[in-house]
């Protein structure tokens, strides 16, 4: 009490409304960092980087797998594997991954797609899924 | 004076707004590679971002290492040199490998054969691990050779000279060493060792079918669920895990084909040189350890339910849940996990 007293009288108004107006701005950029899906992702070959792509824009791009060209397809925020029919591609069964934190790969591709940023809470139901 | 306070006090705000925002694990740290052939996933939590990436690097590293030494698939493995070379002489094997062979030997004498470290012939001519996958099975004469051959083994086929001696001997050709069903529990925890070396002692490693569990997330259970054998996006369990656990999953469902109406997958039985059908479409095993839970869940799914679980009364804090072709299923009284797919 004494301290909130002597904050009080240590600071004008107009102080307050900025020590307030900051605290507010930084606990809404937590909040809106925190939920934020991720807008760029790296390509992954054989686990090192080999592109980077923006998911600002739509776009369908090539790059070289272990077994020959592995599509790769952004549309509307989101990302994903196309065409390489095999069913250890789980790509496929991932189909679209948009979050931050989120992957998708094609094993025998060596192909490894990841959405940059740490996954959220909210954005992952579960810390592992076993197969 | 009072300008100058205000900014002080805005400054602090910011600067512990930012040692928060940075330090503060209010989410594990996700790092993902290709490794072993999947997807290998770890999660870290209550460490910095530094001490993370380090012991999370170097546990990746070792994953590697192990598996350039024991890949069946890598031309210039040790495992693929003692598999190339002349049948029914002593080869030179390293104490690491013969550590692991020596476990897979033994789990094969527990699981009365059900569990053999010896069928890489079989596995070759199956084909499960080639691209494109298969679309059919061998041709049946290939197998019942390959039985033959099989037959006319002194057990399965595998002599190591002891890990003292560091040789092994493949009878013949009917016999190469596979651990598919072994190794990668191994590397899962010499990844775990790696991990708690470098001061991370709450993580979850996810290395396709096996698990490993180091901790917790801030007093939290690891929140894991166990898939859905006949949907790839639903789940049959929930297990919420803490401290020293391992979990493997074996199932008919991640490598696998139709011909012909029948489902053709990569586990496989010695004994018919097909793929195990045994009443169960997937076993999972929560164990002390990854190497013991990776060697169980083949084991047992091979075996099926009931030679199975009679199996498992051999290793003490080993639990598991077993689904049945028809749906239902079954797990052992001390198996961490809620069942939420249905009757």
């Amino acid at each position: 009490m004494n301290l909130w007293r002597l904050a009080v009288r240590a600071t004008t108004p107009a102080d307050r409304r900025t020590i307030l107006t900051t605290a507010l701005a930084i606990v809404a950029l937590g909040v809106v960092m925190a939920r934020m899906p991720g807008n760029r992702a790296t390509v992954y070959r054989d686990n090192r980087p080999i592109l980077a792509l923006s998911m600002d824009r739509d776009l369908t791009t090539e790059v070289a797998g272990r077994l020959g060209p592995v599509k790769i397809q952004v549309e509307g925020g989101r990302i994903r594997l196309l065409e390489y029919d095999s069913p250890r591609m789980i790509g496929t069964r991932t189909g679209w991954i948009r979050d931050a934190g989120g992957t998708t790969a094609c094993v025998p591709c060596g192909i490894l797609i990841r959405v940059e940023g740490e996954p959220g809470e909210e954005t992952r139901e579960y810390d592992a899924v076993a197969h | 004076m009072k300008g100058r306070l205000a900014l002080l006090l805005t400054v602090a705000l910011l600067a512990v707004a930012g040692w928060w925002w940075q330090d503060r694990p209010v989410r594990p740290r996700v790092t993902t590679r290709l490794l072993m052939g999947t997807l290998v996933e770890i999660s870290t939590w209550g460490v910095t971002e530094p001490v993370s990436r380090r012991a999370v690097g170097l546990a990746f590293d070792e994953m590697a290492r192990i598996e350039d030494r024991m890949s069946r698939m890598r031309p210039d493995s040790e495992l693929a040199r003692i598999n190339q070379a002349q049948r029914g002489e002593l080869q030179p094997i390293s104490a690491e490998l013969a550590q692991v062979v020596a476990r897979g030997l033994e789990m094969g004498r527990l699981s009365s054969g059900a569990f053999d470290i010896g069928l890489a012939p079989l596995s070759d001519l199956w084909g499960f691990s080639l691209e494109p996958p298969p679309t059919r099975p061998p041709p049946p004469e290939r197998i019942a050779d390959w039985l033959a051959q099989r037959a006319r083994q002194n057990g399965n086929g595998i002599a190591l000279g002891g890990t003292a001696e560091n040789k092994i001997r493949l009878e013949n050709a009917g016999v190469g060493l596979d651990l598919g069903g072994i190794a990668k529990g191994y590397a899962v925890e010499q990844a775990v060792g790696i991990l708690r070396r470098e001061g991370v002692h709450d993580a979850l490693i996810n290395a396709g079918g096996d698990m490993r569990i180091l901790g917790s997330k801030g007093g939290k259970p690891w929140h894991v669920g166990l898939r859905d054998p006949r949907d790839p996006q639903g789940v049959a369990a929930i297990l919420d895990l803490l401290g020293e656990v391992a979990l493997s999953t074996s199932g008919d469902y991640e490598r696998y084909f139709m011909a012909d109406g029948v489902r053709h997958h990569h586990i496989l039985d010695p004994k018919t040189g097909q793929s195990a059908r045994a009443g169960l479409i997937s076993v999972s095993v929560q164990a002390p350890d990854a190497m013991t839970a990776d060697g169980l869940s083949t084991a047992l799914f091979v075996l099926g339910e009931q030679a199975g679980l009679e199996m498992l009364r051999h290793f003490p804090g080993c639990e598991a849940l077993l689904i049945r072709a028809d749906g239902g299923h079954f797990q052992t009284p001390g198996f961490i996990g809620r069942w939420v797919k249905g009757p």
